[in-house]
């Protein structure tokens, strides 16, 4: 009976409705469909710069042909964003995943950790991106992580002498600290989604955990059986954001093509932004079916 | 087994105490380890910079390279005035966009009308499609301004389109901001639609009841409940436009007294190599830090105030009714 009355939402008028998203409806019209469908316009002709404005000349599927045959600089430029996409996507979804897991905990510091986890969502601008990514991409910190993890002279000797006879041990100690300047750039790009996996942590009632205690399952039962499936929204939700900012990062080579083609050549650039852009809204939907029937709702 | 229980409990769990703090601060080390850096760097003297011996901390704290740089005689990054510029921008897209986000997002997660799941996937477009496939149009659109086909309802009287350019001031900022399509509007609609849509009906009921608007209503009951939501959104918000180098670009008016602190910094850096020798590069490269740190300060300080909304935002997130 409970259930009943919470789904029994919304009924006022549809004018209503319609008044609060108007300012958005006319946005959309006027300031995003109609200048994309007119760089989808520009993308099928010869655009230049006349003295009364922009000249047409329509080449069909010319600027695409160009793309895909002419241009091997642009196809490798796709081969390298799209080489390293899914592994890199996956490691910042369990990075993302794993931390919040971590930050929703309650202890003493946590403020302060979320804190830190959040800082590289303030400095998302690309120039103060650049700096440290000369910062903390050089040699130096891999230097400095090897000492922090008192990985350094005599230390790894002496740390090498006692493992030196479980071999691999030590290559994964290495592979480790070289993974270090790796990880700085995933955990750069994990800011938003810790705070979407907060936030969808908070989602789940208390009481199924509570219960869950009472019945004496174990805490790596209690994360299979209500914490991961009740995650699966934002799971979803994640990889998607995930997804769309990896390949729209401006680090991208493809995205820094495009930009430097807008400027004279942009006929071909809103060809490129096209391809890639429906590209990109393939995979999404493609991700957004496969795993939407999985995804487990609290209704 | 009730014996190894007792035992194995405590010390794993105190196991994965020392575990938890081990790896917090470990990535958090990671993740501080350039800001720190670049602080250090910005107080070091140029000349000190790429010695050996540069550790963490310099052998004597300078603020030479923020006087060179910045505000002293001789300064070459006006760090007021493209402040100013990108403040004015920033405040008012922020306070249009949490306007018209939330306006947008009410309507999104309150009222079931039919087209909502329409404008819904509407709203998720203009978050997928990356900004670069419009914005060149937009430019001509914004140089030629017909508000919304009114100006071409003129021009069937008067024989002539009526334009305006909304280019030579900061309007091609505020302009989508108001009408929910600027810098990550999509996704400000999208977190207020949620947070609308987990709260408790009781509370427009009653007021229904007492006869209030719907426009009443959003204003005075629900708005204050979101005030967490409001202050995230107003947070990124500002950010986001603070650190936008793209639109700004694009769209800000040509002229060293119009640019914004990304833009300038944006140009700063392709003219730094060029034509300077080695200590003049070091010189350059300390000032490029201390005028990011400059840049990112204002940023770090309104996220501290902000924090707390923010936590809070986060923890209220999961409170359905």
């Amino acid at each position: 009976m409970k259930r009943n009355k919470r789904l029994k939402i919304i009924t006022p008028t549809d004018t209503t409705g319609w008044m609060f998203v108007l300012p958005f409806i006319i946005g959309f019209i006027f300031l995003f469909a109609k200048p994309v469908a007119q760089s989808l316009m520009y993308s099928f002709n010869d655009v230049t710069v006349g003295q009364e404005g922009l000249v047409f000349d329509p080449i069909g599927w010319g600027n695409f042909d160009k793309m895909f045959t002419g241009d091997a600089k642009f196809i490798q430029a796709l081969w390298s964003v799209v080489k390293e996409a899914a592994i890199k996507i996956l490691v910042i979804m369990f990075i993302s995943m794993f931390l919040a897991i971590l930050l929703n905990e309650k202890f003493a510091g946590r403020l302060l950790f979320r804190a830190i986890m959040f800082l590289p969502v303030i400095f998302a601008a690309d120039q103060v991106l650049q700096v440290f990514n000369d910062l903390g991409g050089r040699d130096e910190l891999k230097d400095t992580t090897n000492s922090f993890f008192m990985m350094s002279g005599e230390a790894r000797g002496f740390l090498q002498e006692i493992v030196g006879s479980f071999g691999p041990l030590s290559s994964i100690i290495e592979k480790f600290t070289g993974y270090a300047t790796q990880l700085f750039n995933l955990l750069w790009s994990a800011g938003i989604q810790i705070i979407l996996f907060i936030i969808g942590l908070q989602t789940i009632p208390a009481y199924l955990y509570e219960v869950a205690e009472m019945e004496g399952a174990t805490k790596w039962e209690t994360f299979w059986k209500i914490t991961f499936p009740l995650l699966t929204p934002s799971i979803l939700l994640c990889l998607i954001y995930t997804i769309i900012d990896y390949f729209n990062a401006s680090t991208n080579s493809i995205v820094s093509m495009i930009d430097t083609n807008m400027l004279g050549n942009f006929d071909y650039a809103c060809a490129m932004s096209w391809g890639y852009s429906v590209a990109i809204f393939i995979l999404v939907v493609i991700v957004n079916a496969f795993l939407s029937r999985k995804v487990i709702s609290m209704d | 087994m009730k014996f190894n229980k007792k035992i194995i409990e405590p010390c794993a769990s105190f196991l994965y105490k020392v575990f938890r703090y081990a790896l917090l601060i470990g990535i958090s080390y990671v993740v501080l380890f350039p800001v720190i850096k670049m602080i250090s760097s910005s107080f070091t003297p140029a000349v000190e910079l790429y010695t050996e011996e540069s550790g963490f901390l310099p052998s004597r704290a300078t603020f030479e390279n923020f006087k060179n740089a910045m505000f002293g005689e001789k300064a070459y990054f006006h760090f007021i005035k493209y402040a100013k510029n990108t403040a004015t921008i920033a405040l008012i897209c922020t306070l249009l966009q949490v306007f018209s986000c939330s306006l947008v997002g009410y309507g999104l997660g309150r009222y079931k009308f039919k087209g909502n799941p329409i404008v819904y996937a509407c709203v998720l477009f203009t978050i997928i499609l990356p900004v670069q496939t419009a914005i060149i149009p937009l430019y001509y659109e914004y140089r030629w301004f017909d508000i919304f086909g009114i100006g071409k309802i003129i021009g069937l009287f008067t024989g002539e389109t009526f334009t305006i350019n909304i280019l030579n001031n900061y309007m091609a900022f505020y302009v989508p901001a108001l009408f929910g399509v600027g810098l990550n509007s999509g996704i400000y609609i999208f977190l207020f639609r949620q947070f609308f849509m987990s709260m408790p009906r009781d509370l427009e009921e009653a007021a229904k009841i007492d006869g209030c608007s719907p426009l009443s209503i959003y204003l005075r009951i629900m708005i204050p409940n979101i005030k967490p939501v409001v202050v995230t959104v107003a947070l990124l918000s500002v950010i986001y436009y603070w650190n936008d180098a793209l639109l700004a670009g694009v769209f800000s008016l040509p002229g060293d007294d119009n640019l914004t602190l990304m833009v300038a910094l944006e140009g700063m850096r392709e003219r730094q190599g060029i034509g300077v020798n080695q200590l003049d590069l070091m010189r350059r490269q300390a000032e490029h830090y201390a005028i990011i740190l400059t840049a990112v300060t204002p940023m770090m300080v309104l996220f501290l105030i902000g924090q707390r909304f923010f936590v809070e935002c986060m923890d209220r997130s999961g409170s359905k009714g």
